[in-house]
């Protein structure tokens, strides 16, 4: 009889384990859910993407341009060169764009979850032209982190920068945020990061405080990206002293060199390791560096030119 | 390796793949322990049942609060307050899950009375035995995978898998799987010459390092303290503490001691080292690995002369 009990006991219990879906946090943990990328297959007249988690259209292969030095089609035009400053190897994306639903957003996983990938992954599942990696907001438990215009954490940390992209492309820094002033931002915000420091505000190169940001103050990777104008953007990825021949940037020098390209707004994103910039489904940046850094989400720039069928 | 997909519904509840798999495994481990428990201890088997009652729960709730731990920052930041309670939205932890087992002898000696070290020795293999079934599981979701294999030459099962977006991946949930059941079949041979204790305190030691080893590669939903690995810490400690253990009772001198605890210590930093280089240095990963390996292999040496010095000197008190 004992035996019997305790066996059915057991076989209950067993039958609620049938229930969990997966050792780690489904999509279903969050309200919110990431769902997996699907190919959004925009009309041939080049309109807008979808404001989603889906892909943009499988770019081209052929409007890269030779040496990795851009990408040219009717809607998206990148021109990547190399400059050096401050004993550093720069590499400088200019890009424009047709449509601000172009200037997009990945994760790695689900939010919630701590899994990282090779940012030249991230970028393929996405069919992503060109792509920097973001705020690695899955390290931390604070930021104010709007992704394909969900909200999905609204945790500021004291006296952090955060960085709102409107649903025009336009970049808006809010300096030493607090709930009031993003409150205050009457634009519709689509995609927002959380690391800062804003390098500069109206075209001005800002002072670096020492509270104001989680970014190592001292000479390393940089990964900066900025607004120059209506729909034009500047991705700038720094080397860093583990690379050959750099010694890499101070914040105060990030600042002065976006300063000096004619940036609206720059904002400084994850660095270090996490430098990352990929075009087409390569890493281009900092590739003395034989280590590749898995990140967590990536900021890319997608075409709306669909393949011809 | 895909999103968990529904097997079932019943009463308005799905019912996964993933969670059959656990339960299954689950089941296999408490008939293990109870074969045991009758074979080795000639023990009832609703005794044997009793440890696995108390068993399933204290793992279950144990692994969930475990993860609920490690994660309470992003938890409480992230998710709605019930989230700990949702058992279905997944997250579970291993250092819990093996809390559990070990508040679950605790209670079953507080029932019947038997030693911890005895229900050990058997509660070890039957627990390998059930984590070998729930890791094969995760090839129902996309847990379980390492880096990524773009050898062309490497793309080939057990080596890699492909991941729900059809890249190659490492299958360490299936390396994992092997291992433990290895492990388990190990132990249920060497169980039959042991001493008292042995064969928990060599499945924790060999388990350790084979844990320390596979979580470096995992590349997916880990447990992790900022970049430290969750399992890592676990490995490491069961490692400690079976050599700990092994070292008191093999009634060591002072230099054997010291030598000990010196080839531990640098073993353990040079672990560290190597989880560090294979983020920050430029040496090659395969030779950061091998570095790791030959840790590992050193800590085992170590553990099983200290375990087997103290069996012979066990032996020899015994006939002298």
């Amino acid at each position: 009889m004992k035996v019997l009990l305790r066996g059915l006991l057991i076989l209950a219990m067993l039958l609620l384990l049938c229930l969990l879906p997966s050792p780690a946090p489904t999509s279903d943990a969050f309200a919110e859910s990431a769902p997996l990328p699907t190919v959004t297959q925009a009309p041939m007249t080049l309109a807008a993407l979808l404001p989603d988690d889906s892909a943009g259209p499988q770019p081209d292969p052929s409007s890269y341009l030779p040496n990795d030095t851009g990408y040219q089609d009717a809607s998206l035009s990148i021109k990547i060169a190399q400059i050096r400053q401050y004993d550093t190897n720069i590499l400088v994306a200019q890009i424009t764009v047709r449509d601000a639903s172009q200037l997009r957003t990945a994760m790695a996983g689900s939010f919630g979850s701590t899994r990282n990938i090779p940012g030249a992954k991230l970028a393929q599942r996405y069919n992503a032209v060109f792509a920097v990696n973001g705020d690695y907001f899955n390290y931390s438990n604070t930021g104010y982190i709007i992704r394909q215009g969900k909200l999905y954490r609204d945790n500021l940390a004291e006296g952090s920068d955060v960085l709102l992209i409107d649903n025009h492309g336009d970049f808006h820094a809010i300096q030493d945020a607090t709930e009031d002033k993003i409150a205050a931002f009457t634009g519709t915000v689509v995609n927002s990061f959380s690391f800062g420091p804003a390098l500069v505000v109206d075209g001005k190169a800002q002072p670096i405080t020492k509270n104001n940001h989680i970014a190592s103050d001292d000479t390393t990777q940089r990964m900066i990206i900025a607004q120059t104008g209506p729909l034009a953007y500047l991705c700038v990825a720094a080397e860093g002293p583990e690379n050959e021949g750099s010694t890499g940037l101070t914040l105060e020098q990030a600042a002065t060199l976006m300063e000096s390209l004619g940036c609206e707004t720059a904002y400084n994103l994850d660095g270090g390791g996490s430098s990352t910039m990929v075009l087409n489904n390569r890493k281009i940046n900092a590739l003395s560096t034989h280590k590749v850094r898995d990140i967590c989400d990536i900021l890319y720039f997608a075409t709306l030119v669909t393949p011809a069928e | 390796m895909n999103e968990p997909a529904a097997m079932a519904t019943v009463l308005g509840r799905i019912l996964y793949p993933y969670g059959a798999c656990v339960a299954f495994s689950a089941a296999l481990g408490c008939l293990l322990f109870t074969w045991l428990w009758k074979k080795q201890r000639k023990g009832k088997i609703a005794d044997g049942l009793l440890f696995a009652l108390l068993a399933v729960p204290c793992c279950l709730l144990m692994a969930r609060a475990g993860y609920c731990a490690v994660r309470v920052d992003f938890l409480a930041v992230d998710y709605s307050p019930s989230f700990p309670l949702r058992l279905d939205w997944g997250g579970y932890s291993l250092v819990g899950a093996c809390l559990g087992l070990l508040l679950a002898m605790g209670l079953f000696k507080l029932a019947l009375g038997v030693p911890i070290t005895d229900t050990a020795d058997l509660a070890v293999p039957a627990a390998l035995l059930a984590l070998a079934g729930i890791r094969l599981a995760e090839v129902f979701t996309t847990e379980g995978i390492g880096s990524y294999v773009d050898n062309v030459a490497l793309q080939w099962f057990p080596l890699a898998v492909q991941d729900t977006y059809g890249d190659w991946v490492m299958p360490i949930f299936f390396w994992e799987a092997v291992t433990a059941l290895i492990l388990c079949g190990g132990l249920l041979v060497y169980r039959r010459r042991a001493r008292r204790g042995d064969a928990a305190l060599t499945g924790m030691l060999l388990f350790g390092l084979m844990q320390i080893l596979l979580e470096s590669l995992r590349n997916d939903d880990f447990l992790r303290f900022g970049f430290v690995r969750v399992n890592q810490l676990l490995g490491l400690g069961l490692v400690l503490f079976a050599i700990a253990v092994w070292l008191s009772r093999a009634r060591p001198t002072r230099t054997l001691t010291a030598g000990v605890c010196l080839a531990v210590v640098a073993s353990t930093g040079l672990m560290v080292w190597v989880e560090f280089a294979l983020d920050k240095s430029s040496l090659s990963n395969i030779l950061l690995y091998a570095v790791l390996c030959a840790a590992l292999f050193v800590l085992a040496a170590l553990g099983l002369a200290m375990r087997n010095r103290g069996a012979k000197g066990e032996t020899a008190r015994a006939e002298g």
